[in-house]
């Protein structure tokens, strides 16, 4: 019986740590949120991804950032003391930096504090020109900045080291330690969104240099808090920056922020939380799991646990309800669509066969089966929350199975015209392999078979996908685009005829009125004659089908009892120094439910 | 033995090359490009060859094994495509997560079946039998993405016994995030273990030797623990020793939803982002950890069997 004892005492000892629960920690405000994928690193000009940004924009700061509760979407000074000073020929912009701005505290300033200046922009926008630093951003300068293409070509394979001192850039000034000049190719307002997104965040030149390639692992930014710990693959943990110039909460928002409580923090210095922490759930169940816990302060709702929180009518059920969670929908900028590659001569020479596909594609059904609705249909390629985006707008392309049908006959006949018996009328749709993109895509060619078209699905890594498209190798893509910054240009490039693949328009569509309108478009502020050529731009859409429209998605979050001025933001995701934990309340709520 | 250990040693040199080569070759056919996937959606052609110059990705492909050979002599991977990070850390900190992991269970479930094994084997087609053979088949039957689920739901959330997920790399705090895994390895590999042991033990006492040692005067401890067991071990050291590879790249599962920042995970985002230096990396450790797994087993053979250590020579 020996054995049986030892057993006991091994297993209420495993138990015993295993259920030792924690208490919580009521003096210092921490906030727990969940990413659902590793991040690129803390190189600003390196981040891509969502949570890259996220976790970036906590440390850096840009020249300018988004309103947090304003809808539309707008701009207000980040590192500036106030909107920029433009030219008449609407060519120059001066920014003057507010003044008191140091970077963390970090070694290699040698114990003194140290201030931003205006080199420090000029350095910045230099690194992320330059070739050698292999950014994916340097597309929101391209073509933009004075001199700043030049100075990239001129890099290319120069021999390193390089001071960017040598190479000055024209387009780049910088008069006094305030002041920051930037000399545009041609007018364009939409370089003010540049200034907003995480590539351009402002790093210090001294700390790029002294950690080189472990920059990435070391940053020091500017920003509301500082890099604590990266648990690779596992867990970030950030603490407030002590020496953060501290942004004011904003005083303005939309006319119902008032009455939700979001503007009960106006004007108070931010952060208001001492400790952040994200996690890294891959798996959705123990997020949502943690989120129910109280491990997490908000969560996105996974499509499984959507019956679980909202009823049929879409009201939060009263379990949850009395949980105090309260939940927060946002319509993304985005647009989920499909790709028809014009390149491709049986899709590009044949626009009926593209409306009869367009026409025959039940997007409503789709919606219901797998976004449990929460997603609108697109009648067009901008997204809601943006400027030219038009409400009463009905996709003249949408289901309607008798004209689907008709369109398909002519689609038949046009085949046999171009191809004769040569070449069989077959489309095929290319999909990545995660299992949810799948099964819609499967769904979508069912659409398709109805019409009796013979259609095919192919699936790939997410890898080879974009590989396909960028060498133009298949007929029709499964694509999503989420917006850069809140302009019809992010959608309405990737149809510009100068930038086919490989570049980002891989419908390979080329249409001269269209890119006449692009150019013309991209270079006004937005008023009703950009809006006249939204309109126009989006009825030549229309009439040539580059795309088959899918819809604009909806995501719901749920927040806990305990936290405070939340609306998430859908540009800008760095918003956690508005957010605030009720700890107190938090330590209540969670002892009851325990 | 030394000098077989080391004709085997230089017998994995080729097999190391041959694993590398298709690698590449299918890297190179199927992988996507990783300068696509480096460089985002909005890179134009001129970014792209930019780039691949930089990296060496517009060379001719022999350059490019050439290249990559040298990186395995001097097991100097560069750094990861996607993160930055230097592929030496991510393997590091990969393998240990992986280990903590995966050794536990793996030894206690082992000790497990091979206990339940050589019961069921001695008590065949009675009710302790009966009733292991049916766990086993009920392990072998509910996949293992099942049991996760429910462990993490009833055990985690509803019972609140474990921690729904996590890590800590320092001991005893690792303990509360590993248990709830833990379990949950040893009842999904532990069904077929049992059964292949079973079969073992079930040959093993059919033979002369095991009558011979009853009718010795043996106690059924010694000829089940002693005799059969011994006689038993080689196809058990090479079921054991063929799972060590396993153990630290096919955990994947369990690393995602228990959030445990393993190999598996480190593998598969590799593959998925076109991630060409880890890829590269995690290909050769796993190659190595299979022809280290052989090495094992040979040697354990050996130790095991002395007719065998006698024909392998001095």
């Amino acid at each position: 019986m020996h054995w049986k004892k030892t057993a006991s005492i091994f297993a209420v000892l495993i138990l015993a740590i295993s259920c030792d629960k924690k208490k919580i920690d009521t003096s210092k405000k921490v906030l727990n949120y969940s990413l659902e994928a590793e991040i690129e690193g803390f190189d600003p000009i390196m981040a891509t991804d969502e949570y890259s940004t996220q976790s970036v924009l906590e440390v850096y700061e840009t020249l300018l950032e988004f309103e947090y509760l304003k809808r539309p979407y707008e701009l207000r000074p980040g590192l500036v003391e106030r909107m920029p000073e433009v030219s008449a020929d609407g060519k120059t912009y001066t920014f003057t930096l507010r003044p008191g701005i140091f970077f963390q505290t970090d070694p290699v300033f040698q114990g003194k504090p140290r201030a931003l200046v205006a080199a420090d922009v000029i350095y910045s926008f230099q690194r992320l020109a330059d070739p050698a630093t292999k950014s994916p951003n340097y597309w929101v300068f391209e073509n933009k900045i004075e001199g700043l293409d030049a100075f990239r070509e001129k890099l290319a394979g120069a021999p390193r080291p390089i001071a960017y001192e040598d190479f000055p850039v024209s387009g780049l000034q910088a008069p006094d330690d305030r002041t920051v000049v930037i000399r545009l190719t041609e007018p364009s307002p939409i370089i003010l969104y540049s200034l907003a997104m995480v590539s351009t965040a402002i790093v210090a030149k001294e700390v790029v240099e002294k950690y080189g390639a472990e920059f990435v692992n070391h940053p020091v930014g500017t920003g509301p808090f500082a890099l604590k710990e990266w648990k690779r693959n596992q867990k970030i943990t950030f603490v407030r920056n002590p020496n953060y110039w501290g942004s004011a909460y904003p005083t303005e928002g939309e006319t119902s922020d008032a009455g939700a409580g979001l503007l009960a923090a106006s004007g108070k210095k931010l952060p208001f939380i001492d400790e952040l922490v994200f996690w890294i759930h891959v798996e959705r169940q123990p997020m949502w799991l943690n989120f129910l816990k109280g491990n997490l302060d908000f969560a996105p709702i996974p499509k499984e646990a959507f019956d679980n929180v909202f009823d049929a009518a879409g009201n939060m059920r009263e379990d949850m309800k009395k949980r105090g969670l309260r939940s927060e929908r946002q319509i993304g900028v985005d647009l989920v669509f499909q790709i028809f590659n014009l390149a491709d001569p049986v899709i590009g020479k044949n626009i009926h066969l593209r409306r009869a596909i367009s026409m025959a594609t039940d997007r409503v059904e789709k919606n219901k089966l797998f976004y449990n609705n929460r997603a609108i249909e697109a009648m067009g390629p901008i997204p809601p929350g943006i400027f030219g985006y038009d409400e009463a707008l009905k996709n003249p392309n949408g289901l309607n199975l008798e004209a689907a049908r008709r369109e398909f006959e002519l689609a038949k006949a046009l085949h046999q015209k171009n191809f004769g018996d040569k070449t069989p009328l077959k489309v095929t749709l290319e999909t990545s392999n995660n299992p949810a993109s799948r099964q819609l895509a499967e769904a979508f060619i069912a659409d398709f078979q109805r019409l009796g078209l013979n259609a095919d699905l192919q699936v790939y890594t997410f890898a080879s996908l974009g590989d396909r498209m960028k060498k133009s190798q298949g007929q029709m893509y499964s694509y999503a685009w989420y917006a850069d910054y809140p302009d019809a240009e992010n959608f309405f490039q990737l149809l510009y005829g100068k930038s086919v693949s490989p570049g980002p328009n891989h419908a390979n569509f080329q249409n001269k009125e269209f890119d006449r309108l692009f150019d013309k478009m991209r270079n006004m502020p937005n008023g009703p004659e950009r809006l006249v050529v939204i309109r126009e731009m989006v009825r030549i859409f229309h009439a040539e089908v580059p795309w088959n429209l899918f819809n604009h998605r909806i995501s719901v979050a749920v927040s806990q009892p305990w936290l405070k001025n939340f609306k998430r933001h859908n540009i800008s995701p760095a918003y956690f120094k508005y957010l605030d934990v009720d700890m107190q309340e938090k330590a209540k709520t969670l002892s009851r439910a325990r | 033995m030394i000098r077989y250990l080391l004709r085997r040693i230089l017998h994995a040199i080729p097999v190391v090359f041959g694993v590398a080569l298709i690698t590449f070759i299918l890297f190179h056919l199927v992988g996507g490009d990783p300068v696509n996937m480096l460089m985002g959606k909005h890179a134009s052609a001129a970014d792209l060859d930019l780039v691949r110059a930089e990296y060496g990705l517009d060379r001719p492909l022999w350059q490019q094994f050439l290249h990559y050979l040298r990186q395995i002599c001097t097991l100097d991977f560069d750094r990861s495509f996607r993160t930055k990070q230097s592929i030496g850390s991510l393997l590091r900190n990969g393998v240990f997560a992986s280990l903590c992991l995966a050794v536990p269970p793996f030894l206690i479930s082992s000790i497990l079946a091979i206990v339940m094994g050589m019961l069921s084997a001695f008590y065949r087609n009675r009710f302790v039998d009966r009733a292991l053979v049916m766990l086993s088949i009920v392990g072998l039957s509910v996949s293992s993405l099942a049991i996760i689920l429910f462990g993490q739901y009833f055990l985690a959330y509803r019972l609140n016994w474990f921690e729904i997920s996590g890590f800590e790399s320092t001991f005893p705090e690792m303990i509360p995030y590993l248990l709830l895994p833990w379990i949950i390895w040893v009842l999904i590999s532990i069904g077929a273990d049992v059964r292949f042991f079973r079969t073992v033990f079930l040959e093993e006492m059919n033979k002369d030797y095991v009558r011979t040692a009853y009718a010795k005067g043996a106690s059924t401890p010694r000829v089940l623990f002693i005799h059969v067991l011994r006689n038993g071990l080689l196809p058990i050291i090479t079921r054991l020793v063929i799972n060590i590879p396993f153990l630290l790249m096919g955990s994947l599962l369990l690393e995602n939803f228990f959030g445990i920042p393993g190999l598996g995970n480190l593998t598969v985002n590799a593959f998925h982002y076109a991630d060409w230096p880890v890829v590269k990396a995690v290909t050769f450790l796993s190659s190595l950890l299979y022809i280290a797994g052989h090495i094992a087993s040979d040697f354990l053979y050996a130790l095991a069997d002395p007719r065998l250590r006698d024909s392998v020579g001095p």
